[in-house]
């Protein structure tokens, strides 16, 4: 089974758990994914799957170039508007996935585990320096801040070394980045529907394509965190 | 607009075994209330000043004077810890926030009930 899907975020709204505990969630639409080309380490020196996400409808493939039509022609599948590669570490994982096979949110994905949310972040333009690096400005309201509120303040020294340093955090294009948010717990999961409840917010807008993987970082080790909530656990 | 798929996961959380109520009215809110591995129930009564959200996010505001000090609550209103809701009485009020009773105390910050002359004629819901 690959490790990933392709899918949309819808929005956010929260659920309640058995406890009554409200917990923030991101409601994502996840594929069905089709695969499109399984890789091997014998013909392509690693293991991987291509899946393919949102079908193109008949007669519509005239939009694609024939290069990128022939990649659907050769797998023999419909043609996908958005394709992704999903490598998982351990290619054991991958099995028995052949071309053609249709991958689900509840296939794919387990209830509690960690997962890492790719996107593309939400465009702000050309963002002055409160909003883009969260500095503080100067003074609001001193007689000596002339016109000088929402200002970075100084950008160098003197004349060692005469230059503004690179990389120096100033107002510029903010937002549609690629960013990736590490460790988000899935918190439910509706086969119906393909909906993947993630706690948390999500990189993007909705409606934005996104990317789901399972954590690089690695699954929690479950006993180790028992033993720590047996700790905290209040001596009655 | 809500979102037809995020719609469908709040319906999951909806209760309908609460009462209607709005703001100006008097609430009794019973909530679950875990020590330890006992769990015992919490009354908390006063004014619902405000009220906010939709679907599985509405949340309700309950201000009350305790020992001469004003108190107020947030509850998510579709929460699984509120065991109950009593309406105790319905408030003639004409607006649904009642952030003015902030500012007054004692007999001022009374609510004017809802029987007299000219009331509506919907009761308190028996609960």
């Amino acid at each position: 089974m690959a490790t990933g899907l392709l899918g949309r975020k819808v929005g956010m709204t929260h659920i309640f758990t058995a406890d009554g505990d409200c917990i923030p969630v991101t409601v994502l639409q996840m594929g069905p994914c089709t695969v499109i080309r399984r890789k091997t380490t014998a013909k392509d020196g690693y293991d991987a799957v291509v899946l393919g996400f949102v079908e193109i409808a008949e007669g519509k493939e005239k939009r694609l170039t024939k290069a990128e039509v022939g990649v659907f022609k050769k797998a023999g599948t419909a043609v996908f508007r958005h394709l992704k590669e999903v490598r998982p570490r351990d290619a054991k994982l991958l099995g028995e996935l052949k071309t053609g096979d249709v991958l689900t949110v509840d296939q794919v994905f387990k209830l509690d585990q960690r997962v890492d949310v790719t996107g593309v972040t939400k465009g702000r333009g050309f963002a002055g320096v409160f909003k883009r690096w969260g500095m503080k400005g100067a003074a609001r309201d001193s007689s000596t801040a002339h016109e000088h509120h929402r200002h970075p303040g100084a950008i160098g020294q003197r004349k060692t070394p005469g230059k503004v340093w690179k990389g120096k955090h100033l107002p510029g294009q903010y937002g549609v980045d690629n960013i990736t948010t590490q460790n988000l717990i899935v918190a439910g999961i509706e086969a119906e529907g393909n909906l993947l409840l993630v706690k948390g917010a999500v990189p993007g807008h909705a409606d934005g394509l996104v990317f789901v993987d399972t954590a690089s970082k690695g699954q929690p080790k479950t006993k180790k965190k028992q033993e720590v909530r047996e700790r905290a656990k209040p001596k009655v | 607009m809500l979102r037809k798929e995020i719609a469908a996961v709040e319906a999951k959380y909806l209760r309908n075994d609460l009462p209607t109520f709005r703001g100006g009215d008097t609430v009794r809110v019973h909530t679950k209330i875990k020590e330890g591995d006992k769990e015992r129930i919490q009354l908390y009564e006063g004014v619902v000043i405000a009220s906010s959200g939709g679907g599985s996010r509405a949340m309700f505001t309950v201000r009350k004077v305790s020992y001469g000090v004003g108190v107020e609550r947030m509850f998510p209103l579709h929460s699984p810890r509120i065991d109950k809701i009593e309406v105790m009485g319905r408030g003639a009020v004409r607006r649904s926030r009642l952030y003015y009773l902030r500012q007054l105390a004692g007999k001022a910050a009374r609510v004017q009930q809802e029987d007299g002359p000219g009331a509506s004629s919907h009761k308190p819901a028996a609960s």
